[in-house]
């Protein structure tokens, strides 16, 4: 296995005070390899977002956010690391990019201004060289003409070319580190997939590791190398694409991709369609395993929380009591299904 | 942008307009003879009469109306029925010490509410951001020309340290001036700062919840240079926006203050002339009045398209 660039340890994430608090993430634990892009996927408000600004501290300064647990990122648990010392690795070992590129660039600043700002504050470029390298971020990025469009305003951008100057500004610290919160969501479906080819081509020449939060399990089967599904603030199943979508070891995850008429269409609608909803996580989380009330399979032992196990298969994790033949039963009921 | 400006012209110059005619008509319906008032209670019918012919109260308001406009379109506003001087003279002996009052009442406002807003939105969390807040409310709720008899009392009558009235134009001693300034200043000042305080901390806060925001702070951004180059100029726009609305407050705050200390403004010029019903004072009063507001508002109107790209190319 390749070098583990960042590891999460028991990252629990809780809001609000003392007694009322509502914890959005519990002990989640996962890790990503240099230069492996890792998915995280679940339903709206499972913690998908929370746990991705936890690692790259945007939430740390919050009022009423408590994370505990260990986030290592290159041998140093950035949870305990003073501020100063996480500013020099944000936009710089690791960076982010949000959903709505229509919200996410600044309105008054010039498109080259902000990327110029990242390069200015974690380089020793100077004024010309900032300008020129962030010409050519931009053209990697697939922006036409970027030395004519530098100086454009956002909104001067089309939305999916807002989200390739995000990127390029992502890009401007040389990561270690992507981080990509639902990038497409807010993008039609053409703009969606030159999304998608333009992040896996910049993984592939720079070994830039990507973590890539989504809805959409087809964005899933096209990019992801691992995989982990969220439930209520919690895995419940990780691995890798090929485990995970091929033999589903958690109902959750089977219910998921029951839900797609066939991995292999272009055209995939996004998820849902298991009955009932997730727990609202800040009204407190059920008792035991809390996919429970929505399981067609639940049974006595489902009002204990169960533990994460191994499937024998190499890193494939998951959350729940069934035995292993009736989780084998599952992939195969999916596929029937199918 | 040039149309952008043009458009705004047009429409301050059709505000004016209708402003003016608002001033004219409603002076001109007021109940009460301007000629009675003005000769007192001792006058006889016919004398009242004769005045009122001479002062051209007896022709049709429409006539009136048209002459008034003509007279007004040319630069003449016609002469006090009190003083007999030309309004304009008036006008432009009490203008100079308003807007030195409004102005840099303003200015210390902006420059004293806009940082300390902002810092009260970074810091809401902070032990002492809540009862900073705390007190501003409490200086929304506390009247004006209140905190100006309290600076009177403590810095005229005790001290003796500052005049508690009279004014001395710039022109004849800019120390004197800066001197009869200060206590006026500092009462307008704080009747704008606390809602200015209130209004920039809330507009701030919803900018640093903005996705902008996130990005600053994901590329290492500091916390002083998010505050001074990200939420700064956004929070300015929704606060220029907010100061033209408050030009009223501005306007009606400066009339007090300006009796309050005695100060030959407009406010007090515009308060005598509506006490004595000397409508042609009180006309050019209105208007004056008008033209400011029009004319901040085209100024509001330009810094907008200076900090904001979209109003400029959009
Ligand atoms: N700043 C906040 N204040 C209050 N509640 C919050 C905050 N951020 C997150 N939450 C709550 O935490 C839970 C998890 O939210 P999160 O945004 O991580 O979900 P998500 O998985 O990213 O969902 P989505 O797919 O809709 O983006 C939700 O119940 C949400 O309401
Ligand atoms: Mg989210």
């Amino acid at each position: 296995m390749t070098k583990v660039l960042l590891e999460v340890d028991s990252l629990t994430v809780r809001l609000g005070h003392a007694d009322s608090a509502a914890t959005l993430v519990e002990e989640l634990s996962f890790s990503v390899a240099a230069g492996e892009i890792l998915c995280i996927v679940g339903e709206s408000g499972c913690g998908k977002t929370v746990t991705a600004r936890s690692v790259i501290g945007l939430n740390r300064n919050e009022p009423g956010f408590h994370t505990s647990g260990k986030i290592m990122f290159d041998g140093r648990n950035l949870l305990t690391l003073d501020e100063p010392s996480m500013r020099r690795i944000r936009g710089a070992r690791m960076s982010m990019i949000f959903q709505d590129p229509m919200s996410s660039l600044n309105p008054l600043h010039r498109i080259g201004t902000q990327i110029e700002e990242s390069l200015a504050i974690h380089g020793d470029l100077g004024r010309r060289e900032r300008r020129e390298r962030t010409v050519e971020l931009l053209s990697q990025v697939g922006i036409p003409d970027a030395r004519a469009r530098i100086d454009d305003y956002p909104h001067q951008f089309s939305g999916g070319m807002r989200q390739r100057a995000m990127i390029a500004l992502a890009l401007a610290g040389n990561p270690d580190l992507l981080i990509a919160d639902e990038p497409t969501t807010a993008l039609d479906v053409t703009t969606q997939k030159q999304i998608l080819t333009l992040l896996e081509r910049l993984r592939n020449d720079y070994g830039m590791a990507v973590i890539f939060i989504t809805h959409d399990l087809g964005v899933v089967a096209e990019i992801a190398d691992r995989v982990m599904v969220m439930y209520a603030g919690k895995c419940v199943e990780s691995g890798t694409v090929r485990e995970v979508f091929h033999a589903p070891q958690h109902p959750y995850t089977a219910g998921l991709l029951a839900s797609i008429p066939a991995l292999n269409r272009p055209k995939l609608p996004r998820l849902q369609s298991i009955r009932g909803a997730p727990p609202v996580l800040s009204e407190g989380r059920p008792e035991g395993c809390a996919f429970q009330p929505r399981c067609a399979h639940a049974f006595d032992a489902c009002s204990t929380e169960p533990p994460m196990t191994s499937t024998g298969e190499l890193d494939h994790l998951d959350r729940c009591w069934l035995l292993p033949a009736q989780k084998r039963h599952l992939a195969n009921a999916m596929e029937v299904n199918a | 942008m040039i149309s952008f400006l043009l458009a705004r012209l047009v429409g301050a110059v059709v505000t004016l307009f209708f402003v003016s005619a608002l001033a004219f008509f409603a002076t001109a319906f007021a109940p009460g003879n301007p000629a009675a008032v003005l000769l007192g209670n001792m006058a006889t019918p016919e004398r009242v009469e004769a005045v009122t012919r001479q002062m051209g109260l007896d022709q049709p308001t429409g006539i009136r109306y048209m002459i008034w406009l003509r007279e007004t379109l040319s630069g003449n506003l016609g002469t006090s029925n009190l003083s007999f001087k030309p309004v304009n003279d008036l006008l432009a002996a009490a203008l100079p010490a308003t807007l030195e009052l409004a102005l840099a009442s303003l200015l210390v406002a902006v420059v004293i509410a806009l940082p300390l807003g902002l810092l009260v939105a970074q810091h809401r969390d902070s032990w002492w951001s809540r009862p900073t807040s705390a007190l501003v409310t409490l200086g929304i709720s506390v009247p004006g020309f209140w905190v100006g008899l309290i600076l009177i009392v403590t810095f005229s009558v005790w001290l003796k340290l500052l005049p508690s009235a009279g004014f001395v134009p710039l022109s004849r001693s800019v120390a004197g001036n800066v001197r009869s300034m200060i206590l006026p200043v500092t009462t307008l000042a704080i009747y704008l700062i606390p809602s200015l305080v209130r209004f920039v901390r809330v507009a701030a806060i919803d900018v640093l919840r903005e996705s902008y925001v996130d990005t600053a702070r994901a590329k290492g951004v500091g916390p002083w240079a998010i505050l001074l180059r990200h939420v700064a100029p956004n929070t300015l726009i929704t606060t220029i926006t907010y100061i033209g609305l408050q030009l009223g407050v501005l306007i009606s705050g400066a009339i007090v203050v300006e009796v309050i200390f005695s100060i030959p403004g407009i406010g007090r010029l515009g308060m005598n002339a509506v006490l004595n019903r000397d409508y042609p004072v009180i006309q050019g009063v209105v208007l004056v009045a008008a033209t400011g507001y029009v004319a901040v508002n085209l100024l509001i109107d330009i810094a907008y398209a200076l900090i904001d790209p979209r109003v400029r190319t959009g």
